[in-house]
């Protein structure tokens, strides 16, 4: 085929004969060196892809737990529930002791009304004695016909001692009462006392320990919120990023095409061919120079493309890793925060609430004995009434025999019915005493009643326990839910960091793709270095631009972008960068302008 | 007790029954007793309540709601006694008479006394010496000589008697 060309010098047909036997030693090696690079680095790509299918599944996992955790702490019902418990309590506390106070204070008031008509019989009894004396001694000044009013004196001093005897009861009981009121008054004092200070210490910090935790639970909230949306952005960009992996595809595709080139390359090389102009070895050399410079242009731009694609996808690696670990970090600061702190004494204050209960439950099993032993004073004084009462009708029948017996003596008797008379008055102060006595008495009797009531209302703390009992439970339950959040919280966190970690190890990881374009480039040097040396001994003045040929391997092109690359080097000769530059746009209109009759 | 009678009185002593106001001359009215146990005689009226120990004597005790025919009611803490004295067969007799309750000595002049009517009252006329007057109330003055008729004074002479022995026997106890 080369003695085709009888114009050629025999030494330069040599070399050219040199140069085509180097093409075709050179387009035999390069394709399976190109084919090797891709299909060495089949494992790398699978792998990567597996790494990101894993990745993404483990951010949706992440992504669903932080909304598990959002959901969590996102109810604040059980909070509301324990403040609304803590108010019910402290306001069911207020009440108790005020009632039974002002009972008290009745009864002691009475009890004073009791002693001071008890120091009134005290008087009568002074003047029935005296009056006894003067009955004595006018009955001894009338001789035989006062022999009658010396029973008279006896009954009156007989009168004066019993009077003594029941006005000392009633003194001795209104005291006792007095002193038991003062009892129970400091008893309910204490625990009223108590519990102020149980409700202000206790309730109060329970109070301020539910703020806190509201707050806590806000913030925790708002963080889990912001972490919820980051989680799901993660596992979007993870998506995203697994879309992003058929350049992987495109690469090998483009290197196929290259080879099948470089194969055509060969052909024309070897001689096989005999496509018209491109018959002389030095019109093969032009053309090989040519096409060389087309597959130049179109694996610098695999290469560029794909060393490019590469670097971004493990720039977003990174910046996925970088948002997996921040959003980490977030919900880890809800760790580290100690949370914990016034949820333990919210259970302190619960359970101090439930100790001064029951410390409460003993201070008013001792109110209701005092209560009891007032109630029993009272009864034992309700037992004088009937005494009294039947003192009053005494005092008022020796009265009226005084009167009788008075008459019966006649004028010699008038100082005896003066005395009669006399009596007669006190008896009616007597009776009056007596009457108020009793009022007294019923009265006492009836505020004992109440206060009894009072203090059975204030034994009843089972109101109290109860709220005491669901404070304990709607505690606990929020522990259970803290330690559930915290739980939650900890497994996002580990999750988080090892999908950091293991993204961020694998962005760094990816070095596969300097070798395959390490391996572009050096074939891309060789065709470089081979077209270079062809040139001077290739026939002048040819334009191998509308080869047949050429314009075939377009037809084998499978993306605009190979098009493109294609149409700047053939028609514009200089064109090759700027095709480069166009390609990473390569649908871009502008730069395809004068190319449309490609596509 | 003989300068007594020799000392007209125009006081009285005023008791109820059953809402009635009586009174008895204070002449006749020894003392006034609270209500105390009375023995019961067998074989006696049914307005005789028994006897009682009056200072180591046997007294018997008349119940008037009861001689009076008038609606028996329970004893209360005011029943009481009014002991009397009634002349039978010339002799003075004492004797106790049951009433709801005493209530007072009062003054009546003879003036202001009429004379018992005939009907409308709670007791037999005989018995009745006379109407008083207080606070525009009626009084109904008794005649004790006569509450007590003869007949019955016997039958309480026995009893009495035999109180008397009762009580004879008593103190020798």
């Amino acid at each position: 085929m080369t003695s085709a060309r009888p114009e050629a010098r025999p030494e330069s047909a040599e070399a050219a004969g040199r140069e085509l036997a180097r093409w075709c030693e050179r387009l035999a090696a390069w394709p399976r060196l190109l084919s090797g690079l891709v299909a060495s680095r089949e494992g790398d790509f699978l792998s990567l892809g597996g790494a990101l299918q894993e990745f993404a599944q483990n951010a949706a996992t992440l992504a669903g737990a932080v909304q598990n955790l959002a959901a969590m702490t996102g109810d604040t019902s059980l909070l509301s529930e324990l403040t609304r418990l803590t108010t019910e309590f402290c306001e069911s506390k207020q009440a108790d002791g005020g009632g039974s106070l002002a009972e008290l204070e009745a009864i002691k008031g009475f009890s004073g009304q009791l002693l001071e008509r008890a120091e009134a019989f005290k008087r009568i009894v002074k003047h029935l004695q005296m009056l006894g004396i003067s009955t004595r001694i006018e009955s001894a000044r009338l001789g035989q016909a006062g022999a009658g009013f010396t029973t008279l004196a006896d009954d009156v001093d007989k009168l004066s001692e019993h009077i003594v005897a029941e006005s000392t009861r009633i003194m001795v009981d209104g005291r006792a009462l007095e002193a038991l009121t003062d009892s129970v008054a400091r008893t309910i004092g204490d625990i009223v006392a108590g519990q102020q200070h149980c409700s202000a210490l206790v309730l109060g910090q329970m109070r301020e320990n539910l703020a806190a935790i509201s707050n806590l639970s806000e913030r925790s909230g708002a963080v889990i919120a912001g972490a919820s949306v980051q989680a799901g952005g993660i596992s979007t960009a993870i998506g995203e990023v697994v879309t992003s992996v058929q350049f992987h595809d495109i690469v090998r595709q483009q290197l196929e095409h290259v080879i099948e080139a470089l194969a055509d390359m060969r052909e024309v090389a070897a001689g096989k061919t005999t496509d018209a102009g491109v018959e002389a070895p030095a019109e093969r050399l032009g053309w090989l120079a040519e096409a060389a410079g087309l597959q130049l242009s179109l694996l610098d731009n695999a290469r560029e493309r794909f060393v490019e694609a590469v670097e971004s996808l493990r720039a977003h690696l990174r910046e996925v890793s970088a948002t997996v670990a921040a959003m980490t970090a977030d919900v880890s600061s809800l760790l580290d925060s100690g949370g914990a702190d016034p949820l333990q004494r919210l259970e302190a204050g619960v359970g101090a609430a439930g100790e001064a209960m029951a410390a409460f439950a003993g201070r008013t099993g001792e109110l209701g004995s005092v209560v009891g032993q007032v109630a029993e004073t009272v009864s034992r004084m309700s037992a004088l009434v009937s005494t009294i009462e039947d003192m009053g009708a005494e005092i008022e029948l020796i009265a009226l025999n005084a009167s009788i017996k008075a008459a019966h003596t006649g004028d010699t008797g008038r100082a005896l019915g003066v005395l009669a008379q006399a009596i007669q008055s006190l008896s009616g102060r007597t009776r009056s005493l007596t009457d108020e006595v009793s009022a007294v008495l019923l009265s006492i009797g009836e505020r004992s009643e109440r206060l009894r009531g009072q203090a059975e209302r204030s034994l009843d703390s089972g109101a109290h326990a109860a709220v005491i009992t669901e404070l304990g439970t709607a505690t606990a339950r929020l522990r259970e839910l803290d330690q559930a959040a915290k739980a939650g919280l900890a497994d996002v966190r580990s999750r988080g960091a090892a999908l950091a970690r293991v993204i961020a190890k694998t962005a760094d990881g990816i070095d596969f793709h300097r070798q395959v374009a390490e391996g572009m480039a050096r074939v891309g040097r060789e065709l470089a270095e081979l077209a270079t040396a062809s040139g001077p001994l290739a026939a002048a003045g040819r334009d191998y631009k509308g080869s047949a040929r050429l314009a075939g391997m377009r037809e084998r092109y499978t993306m605009d972008m190979e098009r493109a690359v294609h149409a700047a080097a053939l028609h514009e000769g200089a064109g090759r960068r700027d095709a480069r530059a166009g390609g990473p746009a390569p649908s871009g209109g502008g730069d395809l302008g004068d190319n449309v009759e490609l596509f | 007790m003989s300068q007594t009678e020799e000392y007209q009185t125009n006081q009285y002593l005023t008791f109820t029954l059953d809402r009635e106001v009586f009174a008895l001359s204070i002449d006749s009215v020894r003392e006034v007793l609270e209500l105390t146990d009375i023995t019961r005689i067998p074989r006696t009226p049914e307005f005789m309540r028994g006897v009682i120990n009056l200072r180591g004597h046997a007294v018997p005790v008349v119940d008037l709601r009861r001689k009076f025919r008038m609606r028996v009611a329970e004893d209360t803490v005011n029943t009481c006694i009014i002991i009397v004295e009634v002349t039978f067969e010339g002799e003075r007799t004492i004797m106790g008479a049951l009433a709801d309750s005493v209530r007072e000595v009062v003054e009546l002049d003879a003036g202001e006394i009429e004379a018992a009517p005939k009907m409308g009252t709670a007791v037999r006329t005989e018995f009745i010496k006379g109407m008083g007057k207080q606070n525009e109330q009626f009084i109904i003055i008794l005649d004790v000589d006569k509450v007590f008729s003869v007949e019955e004074l016997a039958l309480i002479q026995g009893g009495a008697g035999e109180a008397d022995d009762l009580g004879a026997s008593r103190s020798a106890a």
